[in-house]
Formats: C-alpha cells, structure tokens, sequence
C-alpha cells in the first residue's frame, strides 16, 4: 500500500510538475502552515478546479466536505501520517473520494512546522480492490445462474463505485440489451434497451462490414470503435466523462465517432463511464456507470473498473465455453442414446465400460448387464476368439471398420451384426479403450440374398437359355425325322413303337426347351390390359379337361369386378395353370381346389390364390421349391421348371409369387400382380 | 393344296434334309434348299419363288437381314422366319410388316405343313 507514503516528495515552494507528470503521478501537493495552504501544485489545484493561485490562502478545511473536516482536523493536531480518506470538495462544489497523507517536513532551518500535504486523489487502493475482485470471483463462482450473479455484481459494482446508477449489457442475439441494472429509471431502461436499431422489417441495419449496426457510445465500447488519442477514450477502449454537457459542447459526433442520442446528458447524468466486457476480440457487453454529480470518475477508478470488468468478462467467457461443451455433451449424448445401433465403449482390456439404449433395444442387454463384462458375452462362444483377434487386427489407425459377425442377444437369438471398432486414445498417445458400433444387417443381409437369389436365378436362366436354343435345332430334327418316318404305312408295330417312344421323348424335350426359353425371357412379350376373371375362367376351362372331376373338386372364389390389369395373358395363363396342375398333383387321392381372386385394397394389387388339401410341401423344401429344376415328382413327371418358369413370369411382371404350406394339410399359392405395372426385365 | 416353289435357307443340314422332305412328300410343292443368306439371294435372282423360309440365326447375313433384302428385290414374296422365340424377338420387331410367318422351333411336321399350307392358301 505505502509506495508513495515511502517515498518523500522532493519539494520546492513552487514545484510545478509538468502537466503529464501531474497525470501520470495525479498527487496534487500542497504545503500547509497549520491549516492553511501556502503553496501548492498544479495538480493539487486542477484536482480542487481551480486555477493554480486560487488555492493559495485556503483553509484545508474548506476543500473538504463537512463530514470529512473533523477526521482532517483531528489527523492535523496528531500529526497522524496515516493516509486519510477524505471526501474533497471542489470549487464548483462537486465531490471527489480521496486520500490525504500528510508528511511533517521542515522548511529550512526555521522552527515553523510546515505539513506538506500530499494529496493523491484515486489513491490505488490495491486492497480494496483486491477484496473487491474476490468478492466479483466469488460471486462468479458461486452463482450458477446468470441472473443471480448479475444481480449481485450490479450491486456490488454500484456500492463499490459509489455511483447512482450501475448497468450491465450483455449480448442477446446481435444486440447488447440491458441484463440488470441498478438505479436507472425505467424509462431510460426502455427507451435505451436496444442498441441494434432495425428497419422497416425488423432487420437490424448493418454496417459497412456487415456487422448490426450498434448506435451510441456504448455502441462504440462494445464494438471497439475508439481513438486512444481522445481523452474520454482509455487505451483499451473504455470510454469515460465526469461532465457530459461539457463533452457535447467541447466535442462533435466525428469525435466522438457516433452519433450519439445524448440521453444521458438529457437525464441529467454528468459523470458516465462504459467499461468494455471482452475477451480478446470477443465482445461480451459493457459495464455502465452513471451519475448524476460530476466527476464521479478518476483515471485511476476507471483502471479498477477495467481490470474488474475483465475478470467478469473472462468468468462470461469461461461459463459459455462451459454451456457449450455442456450443449456439445448432451448432445453427442443424445446422438448416442437415440440411435438405433448398438453403441458401446470398453476399457483397454475390451470390458464394457459404456453402453446405449440402441444396445438394450437389439440385443435385450441392459446397461447394468454388460457394463465390466467383456465383449465376448455379446459373441457366441466359438467367435470369442474371433472377436479378439479383431483387436490386434486393428488397422494401422487402430480401427476395425466393418467386420461381420453374429452376436447372441440376450434371449439366445443369434442376429448378424457388422462391427465397427476404434481405439480411444489418451493425451499421451496410448490406449484408453476402445469404442465400437454394432449394426444389425439383418435386413441388409435378406436383401443380399435375395439379389443374390436373382442373380443366381439370372444366371441359370441366361445359361439355360443359351443351351436351350441351341438345342432347338436338333430337337426340331430328331422330331421330324420321327414324324416322319411314322407317317410310313408299312412300319411293323416294334418298329413303331421305337419311333413313338422317340417322339414322345423329343416332344418332352421340346416342353423343356420351350419352358427355359420362356424362362430367360428378358420381358414379357405383350402387355395387354385384362381382365383377371376371364383370365381365371379360361385357365379353368382348359384344366378341367386334364382333370378327373370325381376326385378334384374345383372351388371358385373369383371377386367380381376387379381392376383390369396390363399383363400378357399368354404368360399368365401358363402360371396359373401350372399352380392347377401342381395342386392336382399334390392330391392323387382326391380333394378340394380352391382359386381366388381378389383385390387388395392397401397393396394397389390383385391377389390370385391356389388351395389344395394335399400333401403339402416340408419346411426344408419351401425355400427350393422356386429353383429351375428342383422336383419332388418322378423322372418324366415333370420337368421341375413349371414353379421356377412361373416365378419368373411373374416378377417380370412386378407381382410376387409367395407359397404357405403345412404338410398334410395342403399349401396355398399367392400370387400378388400389381396395378400400376412396371413391366422391367427379370431373371 | 396348290403348286408352288418354296426356297429354304437354313445352315442346319439335318434340317434342311427334313424339311426338304416332308415339304416335297405331297408332290406338288418344290423345294431348293441352300444353305445361308448370300447363296439364297443368288437363288433368286435367277428363279422365281413363291414362299421363302430362312432360319433366322445363321452365319453371315442373318434371316433379318434376308428379309430386309428380299423385301427390296421382291416385295410381295411370302417370308416365313424360323427362330428361338426369344432371343429372336427383338430383331424381328423390326421386320415384322414384311415377314408373313413365324415358326417358333422347335417345331413339329404338324406345326411346319399347318404354317406353309395356310400362307400359301392365300
């Protein structure tokens, strides 16, 4: 505290420091004889406004206000040299805070006591300003709302300042509206909230950077728009007055860089300081002091001011980084918890150490479960190994990036996953854990094998196709040549017999070519609108006639009135009547056969089934029963290619053919046709 | 049955052999045979036909591309095409204003005599 009270100012009667030493040390010096003042310095009499001379002749008495002249008094007749806190009473009756520090010296030789006063006007009071910036961190700390801590730092910064009226602006959207203040009436709340002024929409006016235009000088504070230069301008940009009316009539708008409203002064306050809240080039807001008594403000208050303003701007800055990672957290948080994947951490020995409710809802383990389990429990016992290995088959980056597996859920249901794993590294490089996603490819894996299926269909058809054509030829040959040696009148009958055997066999083997060429057919030969019943009823017609109607009793359940539909009636004939024969066959001993038709109302299609009460097909054929050439019928019986023909009919016209079946109860075949029909290629 | 002259093209030699025969069995159709798209046209230039039947696929100029001859030099010549139906499809889209039958193979005598007597018929 005591730098200056060590040090013994070098005095002559007239010691006129120059101006910029007044500033810089601001200890206005006088020398007292008792009580009176016989010299004095420049600073001294600018600090009491008045002229140098003025002050020559006064009582000490008189520049101080009433409540001080006692202790002034009292410290003179005890010589006490500890400093004073006075309250100086300028020339135009206007009030300063101050410290006195009287020093005793003696005037040479002579026996008079002189009191030098050294006056210091701001007197740094380290200490109080270093309780008050640990009451402001306190608060910071202390407060975890926003408004809270405001609310006492506005009242602490108006005690602490001793100013009537005490403002913070913070930043709401692109303006700096008032957050809380003390002492200002509320209209000039009201009418100075919004520093942003807008147009006719609503839209903020930009500034020639694009910026919202912030109007006012505390628009200029908040932006940094200063010239260190001006004397109501500090170096870092805060912007202070102890007379405003002097400054509007000493000072044009270019000076002071804006065209300011002026309110303050038309209120009445004379003493305004605006102490920029920044960090670095981010702006925060401002603080706001005003009063209604001058020269409320001293270089060195406004220092303190600054120096507490950054402490607020820098705990401001430091609670938004800390919402903001907060946000960041719960976001990512979220992120994880709503994804639908399984989404796990584990330690760097692979025991879970985090798991997400994706992870609960596909594999039935709860967090409680697995958390410290190690990964294995998720993977079958035979892919523990595997999984393990996955770790030290890490890529360079330490990742797995997908790796398919089966993981058993929690009820024993084994689903195929893709696993995706990376390591989480610590600051020093090493391993923290690791990280891993678990995705259930289910469906992917369905659709795989279903392109996989039509592949594989493609292919055979493609291959058959090529084998089929080329066959043709010699089929038509050995045909005719059969024929026509069957035409001869004297064949004796073995003779005969052979050629017909010959000829049965090539029209068998001419089924099967027509039946594959059809089958690798890339489109259907000729869409045209149908109607289904009429359809039904001609495949009907013509398999009654292969039929024996004792044993096969035929059921019509045909809806009336269905939609018409584009197909070509020729494939889909040969469909239908397949699915009739088949279900014939599946009754040698007789039963029921019933064809529908109906139309499906959410599907936009037309369902046509075959029932039979027959043998019904076993489970472990149902998946092959589609395939080119599986057959469960005898040798000659059939060629096995009517269900695989039919399939493909029917996908190339958009529809599906689908089968349910029990076995010794009969199965029932749907095929589903499209309205709207996309006549593309298949198998 | 009416008297006529049938051209077969076809590079199927056991076809043609057939063909030839069952054709030529009731005596008054005549059949030449040859055995692709170039020997045919020189057939016709020189000789009158009244039907023409070609196998579609064959080396060099196929059975499309015949008929797409034949329908310059010869336009109101009868055309049946013999083919896989299928694969064959396509091509023929683009001559079928000018083929006058299609004969899907393999195909039976019955299937041949119907298609040749009915077009010749006419």
């Amino acid at each position: 505290m005591s730098d200056q009270a060590a040090t013994k100012p070098h005095l002559a009667p007239s010691p006129v420091p120059t101006k910029k030493q007044a500033k810089v040390i601001s200890d206005g010096i006088a020398l007292l004889d008792g009580s009176t003042i016989i010299a004095a310095n420049e600073a001294f009499a600018d600090m009491f406004g008045y002229q140098d001379a003025e002050v020559i002749g006064l009582e000490l008495g008189d520049l101080v206000t009433p409540e001080s002249r006692e202790l002034l008094n009292q410290m003179l007749l005890e010589e006490d040299d500890t400093p004073l806190p006075v309250t100086g009473l300028r020339k135009d009756g206007s009030e300063f805070p101050g410290h006195l520090h009287a020093v005793m010296t003696a005037l040479s030789g002579k026996s008079e006591r002189v009191i030098a006063i050294r006056y210091i006007t701001g007197f740094i009071d380290l200490e109080k300003e270093r309780d008050a910036t640990i009451e402001l961190l306190r608060l910071i700390h202390t407060s975890s709302d926003l408004h809270e801590l405001m609310a006492e730092t506005t009242s602490m910064l108006r005690r602490w300042s001793d100013c009537e009226a005490v403002g913070i602006r913070l930043r709401h959207g692109y303006d700096y509206p008032y957050f809380e203040t003390r002492g200002f009436p509320e209209e000039h709340i009201l009418l100075e909230d919004n520093l942003c002024a807008v147009d006719a929409q609503g839209e903020p006016i930009l500034d020639s950077d694009g910026n919202p235009l912030l109007e006012c000088m505390c628009g200029n504070v908040i932006c940094g728009r200063y010239d260190p230069n001006k004397s109501f301008f500090t170096e870092s940009g805060s912007f202070w007055t102890n007379c405003t009316t002097d400054l509007l009539a000493t000072t044009t708008d270019k000076d002071r860089m804006v065209r300011t409203r002026n309110r303050c002064n038309g209120e009445g306050y004379e003493s305004v300081a605006l102490i920029p809240l920044r960090v670095g080039d981010q702006p925060f807001g401002l603080l706001q002091f005003n009063d209604k008594r001058k020269g409320r403000f001293t270089p060195e208050l406004i220092d303190q001011l600054q120096r507490l303003g950054n402490s607020l701007a820098m705990a401001l800055a430091q609670r938004e980084a800390v919402m903001a990672l907060q946000e960041s957290e719960e976001k990512y948080r979220s992120l994880v918890e709503s994804a639908k994947e399984t989404i796990l951490t584990t330690d760097p020995k692979g025991r879970v150490a985090s798991w997400n409710s994706g992870g609960q809802a596909m594999l039935g383990y709860a967090a409680e479960d697995v958390l410290g389990k190690s990964l294995a429990v998720l993977f079958p016992d035979n892919a523990w190994s595997e999984e393990f290995q996955l770790i030290q088959m890490m890529d360079q980056a330490g990742q797995v990036k997908s790796h398919e597996s089966v993981a058993l859920s929690r009820e024993g249901m084994r689903i195929p996953v893709e696993l995706s794993i990376s390591t989480i590294r610590n600051e020093r490089g090493g391993v923290a854990g690791y990280s891993a996603i678990i995705r259930d490819i289910t469906e992917r894996k369905q659709a795989h094998e279903q392109v996989a299926r039509a592949a594989k269909l493609s292919a055979l058809g493609h291959m058959a196709g090529g084998i089929a054509h080329e066959i043709s030829s010699p089929i038509s040959t050995i045909l005719l040549h059969t024929q026509f040696l069957l035409k001869e009148k004297d064949l004796d009958d073995s003779l005969r017999q052979d050629l017909e055997r010959i000829e049965g066999a090539a029209t068998r083997t001419r089924e099967i070519v027509n039946h594959v060429l059809a089958f690798a057919r890339k489109a259907p030969a000729k869409p045209q609108p149908c109607d289904v019943e009429h359809l039904l009823e001609s495949c009907l017609r013509q398999f009654s006639n292969e039929i024996d109607q004792a044993q096969v009793t035929i059921e019509r359940n045909i809806e009336t009135a269905l939609p018409i539909l584009l197909l070509d009636d020729v494939q889909i004939q040969q469909v239908v009547l397949n699915l009739l024969r088949n279900a014939a066959q599946a009754m040698p001993e007789g039963g029921v056969l019933t064809i529908s038709a109906r139309a499906h109302p959410e599907e936009d299609a037309v369902l046509i089934q075959v029932t039979d009460t027959g043998v019904g097909i076993p489970p472990e054929h149902r998946k092959n029963i589609f395939d080119p050439f599986f057959t469960t019928k005898e040798i000659g019986e059939g060629t096995g290619l009517g269900l695989s023909l039919s399939y493909g009919l029917v996908e190339a016209h958009g529809g599906t053919i689908e089968v349910e079946s029990e076995v010794g109860a009969g199965s029932t075949f749907t095929i589903t046709l499209p309205l709207t029909l996309a006549v593309e290629h298949s198998a | 049955m009416p008297e006529a002259n049938i051209l077969l093209v076809d590079d199927d030699v056991d076809i043609r052999h057939i063909v030839h025969r069952v054709l030529s069995d009731n005596h008054r159709y005549t059949v030449t045979t040859c055995k692709n798209a170039s020997e045919a046209l020189e057939y016709l230039d020189k000789h009158c036909y009244d039907l023409v039947i070609s196998d579609i696929r064959m080396p060099g100029m196929d059975g499309i591309g015949l008929v797409q001859e034949i329908s310059q030099r010869c336009p109101d010549l009868a055309i049946i095409l013999i083919g896989a139906y299928q694969e064959d499809m396509p091509d023929l889209e683009s001559v079928r204003q000018v083929v006058t039958g299609f004969l899907p193979k393999p195909f039976d005598i019955d299937e041949l005599l119907e298609i040749v007597n009915q077009i010749l018929t006419k």
